[in-house]
């Protein structure tokens, strides 16, 4: 049973996480320049989850090579990172309010920095894994305990790169990597079972003898017992299937690809998301 | 550094570049422990089995999955490891380009790609097997750099330099045996320093990859044509010896490239990047492959002879353009 107070604590901060995503949302889209809306929206209560109670991290030295690495293989859910970031103290509040300017390191998709919490420059699809299981390696082979994680979205493992990736990691036994899926059948060009029908994602980890947990990627209770270390199994890495809906938490970008990529994010649209995050307009920033 | 007697040279040109790049990186492999060694199912042809058996914990092999060897290969990297990822050149450059851009060069990784076989030398392969692009590819992508050794003590020397350089290097090896010996003794190669391995008035041949050897040999029948030719070993393609082709523009009147690569992207274009950059006034023959697919399949040694890469045909392109000149 999951401690109530951390649930509550978890829940607040991934509440925070999504009004600061707006705002970023609506710095692209006041600028008349996209960004990817929905993907980041769907993937907040899992990285809020990871990096407040699971990452071992030092924000004093970022780049501690003992650190927990977090890898975002599917890179355009990258609003759904910085503001995590920052929250933790990784990343510079600062660099969020200067966020596409011109001048601003983050893009709009991940840069390699580990000194911001960014540990892989991704964005094509499909690579996220592949480096992930390069980082896990080193660390068996140095004998050094730390986990990495990596966030690969449904649509993404139409990529047969991530079938690649799966295949090593069970063959060199990285019980020291654990996959999240983004399962939330939305991409690009619509509903991932029409795109391309993966069936079950479950059974296709698993007939990779992966350790497989099924979990709902927005309830934060179910995400910490699906993280717990008492699940993992010795040399086998583990993949937690995380069931989301893209654009959680803003009702007109749920299940919307409108909001996969939208250069129209403007004040109105986002001052009804704040509201319905139980924000007000004056908590733009 | 490893110095090498006149017959270990001989021994090592007598076995062939793959043999040499196994024998290298088992030598670099002994003492530098951060050496990983990576497969995708061809390690007999890598020859990288030694380095297998040697060291077990930093041997990985990855199946039929160049992109997957290249990507897991930055993410050691990125940890601190100094990786070696072996395959075919075309499947390494062609394949897994955007691994290689992406994750290993965008992220300037310590990975270390090396293009066994380029060229024609999978010759009854056919075109899936040929290496006739690389050059383009590789020169085209930020933080990589291209090398190309002429012969096994340069490959055996220059192995050491790459292990060295902390960055991405794309290594492109021809194939086969009883490689002709442009160097009979050792010496020390430098990373983007060209050699010049003979002095002439007339013309300045660049050449690459096994085309320096054929260089050499058209230089000398050349030579009885009272032409004489400056002869250059062009071991690094990226970056390329700007100096030494200003100063090959000022003395000689023809500038000729050489390169078993398709004619479009490769040493003769890096040449005349750096003629038009400088505004040199230079003229320049490229002799290359023919921007089109060879439907050839023939050994290696009848398929340079085929598309004339080789000292005869050379000589003959180089008359021709001389007398273009005038």
């Amino acid at each position: 049973m999951n401690d109530k107070k951390k649930i509550k604590e978890i829940e607040e901060i991934a509440r925070v996480i999504r009004k600061n995503l707006v705002c970023l949302a609506l710095k692209a889209g006041s600028q008349k320049r996209g960004a990817h809306i929905g993907p980041g929206l769907s993937i907040v209560d899992i990285t809020t989850t990871l990096y407040m109670n699971f990452l071992n991290y030092d924000i004093k030295n970022p780049t501690w090579p003992d650190r927990d690495r977090f890898i975002l293989s599917k890179g355009h859910g990258i609003l759904g990172l910085y503001p995590v970031l920052a929250e933790v103290g990784l990343l510079p509040f600062d660099l969020l309010k200067g966020f596409y300017n011109e001048e601003s390191i983050l893009a709009g998709h991940p840069v390699l920095n580990p000194e911001i919490g960014i540990e892989a420059s991704t964005g094509s699809l499909g690579h996220g894994l592949s480096i992930a299981v390069g980082i896990a390696l080193s660390a068996k082979i140095d004998k050094k305990d730390f986990h990495t994680y990596v966030l690969v979205g449904d649509g993404e493992c139409n990529e047969g790169t991530i079938w690649e990736g799966i295949m090593s990691a069970r063959k060199y036994r990285l019980d020291n990597l654990t996959a999240i899926v983004d399962l939330n059948g939305l991409q690009a060009d619509g509903f991932t079972e029409d795109i391309m029908d993966m069936d079950s994602m479950s059974a296709k980890w698993g007939s990779f003898k992966w350790n497989v947990i099924n979990t709902d990627g927005h309830d934060i209770n179910s995400l910490l017992s699906a993280f717990d270390k008492k699940n993992r199994v010795k040399d086998i890495p583990t993949v937690i299937i995380a069931s989301t809906t893209k654009g959680k938490g803003i009702s007109f970008c749920e299940n919307n690809k409108v909001y996969h990529h939208s250069r129209d994010f403007d004040r109105e649209k986002a001052v009804c998301a704040l509201n319905e995050l139980g924000f007000k307009e004056g908590d733009i920033r | 550094m490893i110095k090498y007697r006149k017959d270990e040279i001989e021994e090592l040109n007598r076995t062939g570049f793959r043999d040499t790049f196994g024998k290298g990186i088992l030598e670099i492999g002994e003492v530098d422990p951060d050496v990983i060694v990576l497969a995708a199912d061809l390690s007999d042809a890598t020859r990288v089995t030694k380095f297998s058996e040697s060291f077990t914990d930093r041997y990985v092999q990855l199946g039929i999955a160049e992109q997957n060897m290249l990507s897991v290969a930055s993410g050691l990297s990125l940890s601190g490891k100094t990786c070696f990822c072996g395959s075919f050149a075309t499947f390494l450059t062609l394949r897994g380009c955007e691994q290689i851009r992406n994750d290993i060069c965008y992220q300037n990784c310590n990975v270390k790609i090396v293009g066994i076989d380029s060229g024609l030398a999978n010759g009854f392969l056919g075109v899936t097997h040929y290496g006739l692009e690389d050059i383009a590819i590789a020169r085209s992508i930020p933080n990589l750099l291209v090398l190309s050794p002429s012969d096994c003590l340069s490959l055996a020397k220059l192995l050491w330099e790459i292990a060295r350089y902390k960055g991405p290097v794309y290594l492109r090896l021809s194939g086969g045996k009883s490689i002709p010996v442009i160097y009979k003794e050792d010496r020390e190669f430098k990373i983007g320093e060209s050699v010049v391995l003979e002095e002439g008035k007339d013309i300045s041949i660049f050449a690459t990859g096994l085309m320096v050897s054929e260089a050499l040999k058209a230089a000398s029948i050349l030579k009885k044509d009272r032409i004489y030719s400056k002869v250059i070993d062009v071991h690094t393609i990226k970056p390329i010896d700007t100096k030494a082709i200003i100063v090959a523009a000022k003395e000689t009147e023809l500038i000729v490239a050489v390169e078993e690569h398709n004619l479009t992207g490769g040493l003769g274009s890096a040449i005349a990047e750096v003629i038009a950059d400088h505004g040199l006034s230079s003229r320049l023959l490229r002799i290359g492959l023919p921007d089109k697919f060879i439907h050839k399949y023939n050994s290696h040694k009848a398929l340079l002879e085929k598309y004339g890469l080789v000292s005869k045909n050379i000589v003959k392109k180089i008359i021709e353009g001389l007398r273009k000149c005038y």
